[in-house]
Order: structure tokens, then C-alpha cells, then sequence
């Protein structure tokens, strides 16, 4: 079941006088469960397609559909309404709340909307991603009290705790030694297999791409190539590496 | 906790100078406006209880005019120069007596003049006055019904003599007054010897030969001699013109008199020739009467004549049904409205033409003093208000940039706009009511500690603005609850702009800058 669409998505950005096209036309869909990995170089588009699959910024042209619904109509508190219900985000600085601890700032999704659990069913759940992410004894401790590999784990865990259908992660080892950024790995990877959530990372780091099940590399604003690893994958790779090359339809 | 408030407190937590900042701007702003009205409420307190309890009563009815009338006079010269009568007086008096809530009442007249001991000094007294820029011995006669008049303002106090006895000519004078006459006669007047009041009015100049029958001081509560200045407002002079007479006197003083309402009757052709511009006419020797050069001199007509001294006598008798004011007290001050609206209505309902005023009223621009004083401490406050809002906005727009990835952040994970506005909002409340109570607090320990250093007043005007000798302020409930709100509205103010500045910033740009 296909959950995320874009349709021929053009980005433009004015820089002073010149405009840049970070996105020149790019489509593909991503099915349900996914455990996707869009790569490419730097200024290769990734973080930008990133940003429009989460809503936090609009196609200059072109469509994203999230859950088979279009989102460049909807007025931002639509878009707001849709990023708190459906996604999650996993940022490449963490971005935790400063003056939250590891608790509060994994329940405060949660806190923003009136879906979830409630009560006793909501901090046992909180309480679950907490062990989860194995950050049991830290869950009063500030996020300056944190290593960088332990603020990731309260930003997967935070991205989690409202079971988004899709969990939208850039860079998420770009700061972590790489022993950390395996057991990161490790984790979302046992969620996307127990939980089915769909994950869409943003990232030009092979081990994230040796582990995805489908992967789409940009390059210069255009899909280049787009395939998924599954039994017969030599084959299905080749046909979406060439439908790639003519244009970056999936 | 609700995580907005949460977040709120540890912020302000976080970001200490920032809050010493803005706090201290919010405390000090509590402190002068908590001290401020303190001192003014003092102030007015002291002057409301001075003129209550000395001159004006709780509320005072006077007759009709156009000029604003005091229990000092007239205080503008709007064409007028006679202080009204209470017109109907016995009626009005009826009122007054029917109002439930009157306590006392008493009347009085007005009169101005000059005391003096020697007829022929009394001429020079005005020239040598007026090269030394003095008022001189200037008098302003209250003419009062001694019987109910000192009853209702116990803080004149009797230091020799006796009071006023009805129907019989004196007067009671301040010691100021006599040392005054003493320097200009060389001989100090006492209980029991006559001086002259000259009065000076519209019915032209009248001399009263009157006996002193007392000397007075002011007293208040503590004891303390209160004075006031010549012009009846608070003054450096420290001496009361105030003479207290028996009513009679002040009328005659003051033209209240049977003879002055008399009409001059003129014959036809006498008003045609005074209309007329013809000099020759005027000055003609038709008008000359020379039938006496005919007939011849009759001196026992002439001495006929000079006897009648009928207009004289009706022109130096006191009207006695006339009165300036009417002086009321009431059970308490704080029905002072309710007793000018009822008697309002119930004077327009008889179509008495009479004025009903306050205690404020009938101090006239004496009374207004603490307003004008609380006027100028509002403007001053608005504009310190107007500074901390600018400053505090400027800190907190810098704090908004500060936490743009915080902001984004939280957008991103799919707080609402307005969940960005209440955050803001939380947080400004929280250190303006924090820093307010903060202030409010130091403004108490403040006052305490004033009180207790117990600052003397080191004149007759600062004690009336002390409200006695000693400088002891009383903050009131009203005070700190208003001062809280405008610290609220100043905090609200505030916020409106950095949020302003928050809500631009969009989650893909905050989380660009992380």
C-alpha cells in the first residue's frame, strides 16, 4: 500500500538575484512499512524532498500525497494537524526541547494533540520507549545531561510515541560515532519490523542505504536511481535504475 | 503542571540575566507606583481630613453663581464680586435637617477686610502692605452661628478667652494675627480689647469696631497646631487669615445688609436725560434748584431732613435671613454622594436655585492640590511604563531569536501557532506577576522601614501632605491590586511583539539553524 507520493515535485529557492532549483522534477512513491533510504550528495536534494514528504515546507510545483491525501492545499494548521497525527521526525541535530527532560520530552507530542493514550496507559507506554531505547536510568536527566548518542535515542523515541504511520529521519548518525550510530540503527530497524511504521531517511551514509529496503539516489535535483531490495531484486533494480535514469518516475 | 507552564518557569530559569533584567525593570516600576500612591493617598487623605474637619464639612450649599465658589470666596471673577446668598435659605435649611444621613450642619457668611487697632493708621495700613508685597492684616470673616459652628469643627480650639457669643459684636482671632497688629502698633491687642475690621465689598467700604473675644489655634488629632496659608491653601506664611465673627458683623462686613437690594426709583425725563449724550443738558441750569435763593434758607428743613437716618440704619443692619453657606457633616464621608445627589434633587424639585458640592468643591483650588499632584504621578508612571514595555520587548524578541530551533522544533512536531502564542504569553505572565509580587513585597519591607525611620515633616505643608508631623505611609489594598494588573497589561504589551516575530518563523528555517 502506497503511503507517500510526489508527483513530478519541483523546489526553487531564490538566492538573491538567482534561483535555484534544489528539486528539478521528481517522483516516486514509498509503500507502507518501508524502510527507505534517499541518498546523494550533499546539495543533491535530499533534505529539501525531506522537508516537503514532512510538511514543513511546500513544492514550488508538483504533488505530495501523504496517505493518499494532497498537501499543498491544506492551510498550515491542516499541515500542523497532519505532522502531529501521521509523522515523525528524527532531526539531524536532535532538536530536544532544552529545558525538557528525557520524559517530558518524549510525551510532548502527546501533550500537543488529544489523540493518544491517556493516564496510566500513556506513561507506561513512554515508560516502554524509554527502556526501549535503553535510556532507563536517564529519564529525569536534561538533554545538556546527555551524550549526542543518547539525545538521538529520546529523538527516536520522541518520533515514535504518537505511532506515526511514517518517521521522517535526516541524518540521523551525521553526529554519532559509528558504534553509536549502529546500535541507532539497530533500533529503528527492530521498530520498523515489530511496529511496521515507515521510515524515510535522508542520508549519504552506506551503512543506512546497506540496510534499507528501498533506496533512491538523487543527484543534482533528480532521481538517478530508485529500486527496493526483495527476492528478485537484480531484476526489479535494473528496471527502476533505467526509469530513473529517463526522469526519476518510480 | 501543564507543560506550557512548565516550560515557562524553567526558561525564565534558564535565561537568568535576561530575567534579572526584565524583572528588576518590573519591580522597581512596582515599587515607585505602590510608594507613589502611597504618598498621594496620604497626601490626599491629609488634605480631605483638614478640610472635612476645619473649614468645609462633608459637603457645603451655597446660592447661585457663575464664578466657582469655595468656602474661601469666589475664585474666579467671571463679572461677579459678591459671594451669592443661599436663596430660600429656610427651606433649604428644612432639607438638610431631613436628610437621614446629616450628622451636624452649620451656616456661615463671608466677608473680607483688614483688622486694625487705630482709625487713622487704617488708611496707611493698604499703602505699606502694598510696597512690602504683604497681605498685610487681611481678614477673611467667617460670620458663623456660634452655637453650631465650633460643635462641627472641634479643631478650632479656644487657647484664651471664649468663643463667639450671639448677638453681641466680636470676634475670634490666631495668635499670628495679633503678633501682625502688634508689629504695626506696637502694642499687642488681648481678649477683651476692640479692633477694627475694615470690609471690603460691593456694598463699598464698612468699619466694625468689635471686641476680641478669643484667641483660637488649629489642633489636629495629635495634638499638633495645623496651619494654613493666607489664601486658605497650605502655604509657607503658616498663619490662617481666618476671623471668626459673629454673624451679624460679617454681614455688614460683606454687604449683607437690608438696605443694598433697594431699587433707586427715576422718573421718566430723569432716565431720558442720563440716556441722553448731550453734556450741555446734563450740565444745564434747568437742573439747578435755586428756589431756596427765592424763598429763602429753611434750616429747621435742612435739620428735618438730616435726621432721617432710616436709609443709613437699613443700610447698616444685617440681613438676618442671609446666609453664604450652608456647612453639613455627615454620619460617614463615604455617603457624601448619595446626600449630593438627594439634596440636589430634592432643591431642583422645591425650585430652589441653591449648589450642592463636595468637600473638594468647597476647598475650591486648595482641594484640587492632591489631584493635580496625581495627574502628574499617572503621566510620569505611563511613561515609565511605555519605557519598560520597549525594553522588555527588545529582551524578549532577543530570546525569541535565541530559540528559533526551539520554536521550529516545535512546530515541526506539530504544536499549532497559538500553542506558540500561549507559550510566550506564559512565560511573560510568569515574570511579570512573579517580579510584580517581588515588587510588591519589597515595596512593603520599603514602606516599613520609611515608617519606621519616621521622617519628620519639616513644615506646615509637608505635614498636611503627611497627613501629620510624621511621614507614615499606608499602602493600600487597592494599590498593589491595581499595580499587579497594570504590571499584567505592561507584561501583555510586551509579548505582543516578539510573538509576533515567533509565529514568522517557519519549521523548515528554525530546523535549518539547529
Amino acid at each position: 500500500m502506497v503511503i507517500v507520493e510526489l508527483q513530478d515535485v519541483r523546489k526553487v529557492y531564490p538566492l538573491g538575484k538567482v534561483e535555484v532549483e534544489a528539486v528539478r522534477g521528481v517522483s516516486f512513491s514509498i509503500e507502507k512499512g518501508d524502510f527507505i533510504s534517499i541518498a546523494g550528495p550533499s546539495g543533491s536534494g535530499k533534505t529539501t524532498i525531506l522537508n516537503m514528504l514532512g510538511c514543513v515546507d511546500r513544492p514550488t510545483s508538483g504533488t505530495v500525497l501523504i496517505d493518499g491525501k494532497p498537501t499543498k492545499d491544506l492551510s498550515d494548521k491542516q499541515l500542523t494537524t497532519l505532522r502531529h497525527d501521521t509523522l515523525g521526525f528524527i532531526f539531524q541535530s536532535f532538536n530536544l526541547i532544552p529545558v525538557l527532560s528525557v520524559y517530558e520530552n518524549i510525551e510532548f507530542p502527546l501533550l500537543l494533540g488529544k489523540t493518544g493514550p491517556r493516564g496510566h496507559e500513556r506513561t507506561e507506554w513512554i515508560d516502554y520507549l524509554i527502556e526501549e531505547v535503553g535510556l532507563g536510568q536517564w529519564r529525569t536527566h536534561k538533554p545538556n545531561e546527555l551524550s549526542g548518542g543518547q539525545r538521538q535515542r529520546v529523538a527516536i523515541a520522541r518520533a515514535l510515541v504518537a505511532k506515526p504511520q511514517i518517521v521522517l529521519a535526516d541524518e540521523p548518525t551525521a553526529n554519532l560515532d559509528s558504534a553509536t550510530g549502529e546500535q541507532i540503527l539497530d533500533l529503528m530497524k527492530k521498530i520498523n519490523r515489530e511496529m511496521e511504521t515507515t521510515f524515510i531517511f535522508s542520508t549519504h551514509d552506506a551503512r543506512i542505504v546497506n540496510i534499507a529496503d528501498h533506496v533512491i539516489r538523487l543527484r543534482d535535483g533528480l532521481v538517478s536511481e530508485n529500486y527496493r531490495r526483495d527476492s528478485d531484486s537484480s531484476s526489479a533494480s535494473a528496471a527502476e535504475s533505467a526509469e530513473a535514469g529517463l526522469g526519476g518516475r518510480s | 503542571m501543564p507543560v506550557i507552564w512548565r516550560i515557562a518557569f524553567r526558561n525564565i530559569w534558564e535565561h537568568k540575566a535576561k530575567s534579572f533584567i526584565i524583572g528588576t525593570l518590573i519591580s522597581l516600576g512596582v515599587i515607585i507606583i505602590v510608594l507613589g500612591n502611597s504618598l498621594i493617598d496620604s497626601s490626599e487623605s491629609g488634605i480631605r481630613k483638614e478640610f472635612i474637619e476645619t473649614f468645609t464639612g462633608d459637603a457645603m450649599i451655597h446660592g447661585p453663581s457663575d464664578s466657582v465658589v469655595s468656602v474661601f470666596g469666589l475664585e474666579s471673577m467671571d463679572g461677579e464680586m459678591e459671594v451669592p446668598t443661599i436663596p430660600e435659605y429656610e427651606k433649604v435649611l428644612e432639607i438638610v435637617k431631613a436628610d437621614p444621613g446629616v450628622a451636624k450642619y452649620t451656616s456661615m457668611a463671608i466677608a473680607y477686610g483688614s483688622l486694625a487697632l487705630d482709625m487713622e493708621e487704617l488708611s496707611k495700613d493698604g499703602d505699606e502692605d502694598s510696597q512690602n508685597g504683604q497681605m498685610g492684616s487681611f481678614a477673611l470673616v467667617y460670620g458663623v452661628d456660634a452655637s453650631t459652628y465650633f460643635d462641627m469643627f472641634p479643631s478650632i480650639v479656644l487657647v484664651e478667652g471664649s468663643y463667639l457669643k450671639p448677638g453681641f459684636p466680636s470676634v475670634m482671632v490666631n495668635e499670628n494675627q495679633l503678633k501682625k497688629l502688634e508689629k504695626r502698633y506696637g502694642k499687642k491687642p488681648g481678649v477683651g480689647d476692640k479692633i477694627l475690621i475694615n470690609g471690603f465689598g460691593t456694598a463699598g467700604l464698612k468699619i466694625r469696631e468689635v471686641e476680641i473675644a478669643g484667641i483660637y489655634k488649629l489642633r489636629d488629632d495629635e495634638g499638633t497646631t495645623v496651619t494654613v496659608g493666607e489664601d486658605g491653601a497650605s502655604g509657607e506664611s503658616g498663619s490662617m487669615p481666618n476671623v471668626y465673627a459673629d454673624i451679624d458683623t460679617a454681614r455688614v462686613l460683606g454687604g449683607l445688609t437690608l438696605g443694598v437690594d433697594d431699587s433707586v426709583e427715576l422718573k421718566p425725563e430723569e432716565t431720558t436725560l442720563l440716556a441722553s449724550d448731550d453734556l450741555d443738558a446734563l450740565f444745564g441750569e434747568d437742573l439747578v434748584d435755586d428756589s431756596a435763593q427765592k424763598t429763602g434758607f429753611d434750616l429747621a428743613g435742612i435739620q428735618s431732613a438730616l435726621a432721617d437716618t432710616g436709609e443709613r440704619e437699613r443700610l447698616n443692619t444685617a440681613d438676618t435671613g442671609a446666609w453664604n453657606f450652608i456647612l453639613v457633616r455627615l454620619d460617614s464621608s463615604a455617603i457624601a454622594p448619595a446626600f449630593l445627589a438627594s439634596a440636589t434633587a430634592k432643591l431642583s424639585d422645591a425650585g430652589i436655585d441653591a449648589r450642592v458640592t463636595d468637600w473638594k468643591g468647597a476647598a475650591g483650588t486648595s482641594g484640587k492640590f492632591a489631584d493635580i499632584v496625581r495627574v502628574v504621578f499617572v503621566v510620569a508612571i505611563i511613561i515609565i511604563a511605555v519605557v519598560a514595555v520597549i525594553i522588555m520587548m527588545n529582551t524578549l524578541v532577543v530570546s525569541v531569536i535565541e530559540r528559533t530551533g526551539e520554536i521550529g522544533t516545535m512546530r515541526a512536531l506539530g504544536a499549532q501557532r497559538g500553542y506558540v502564542r500561549k507559550m510566550f504569553l506564559a512565560e511573560t505572565l510568569a515574570l511579570t506577576i512573579f517580579f510584580g509580587l517581588v515588587g510588591s513585597a519589597l515595596a512593603l519591607g520599603l514602606t516599613a522601614l520609611l515608617n519606621a525611620l519616621a521622617i519628620p515633616a519639616g513644615n506646615s505643608f509637608v505635614q498636611l501632605l503627611f497627613e501629620g508631623k510624621i511621614l507614615h505611609l499606608v499602602p493600600r489594598i487597592g494599590s498593589f491590586i491595581s499595580t499587579i494588573i497594570m504590571v499584567f497589561i505592561v507584561g501583555y504589551l510586551s509579548h505582543l511583539y516578539p510573538v509576533s516575530v515567533a509565529l514568522k518563523i517557519e519549521p523548515v528555517r528554525a530546523m535549518q539553524t539547529e
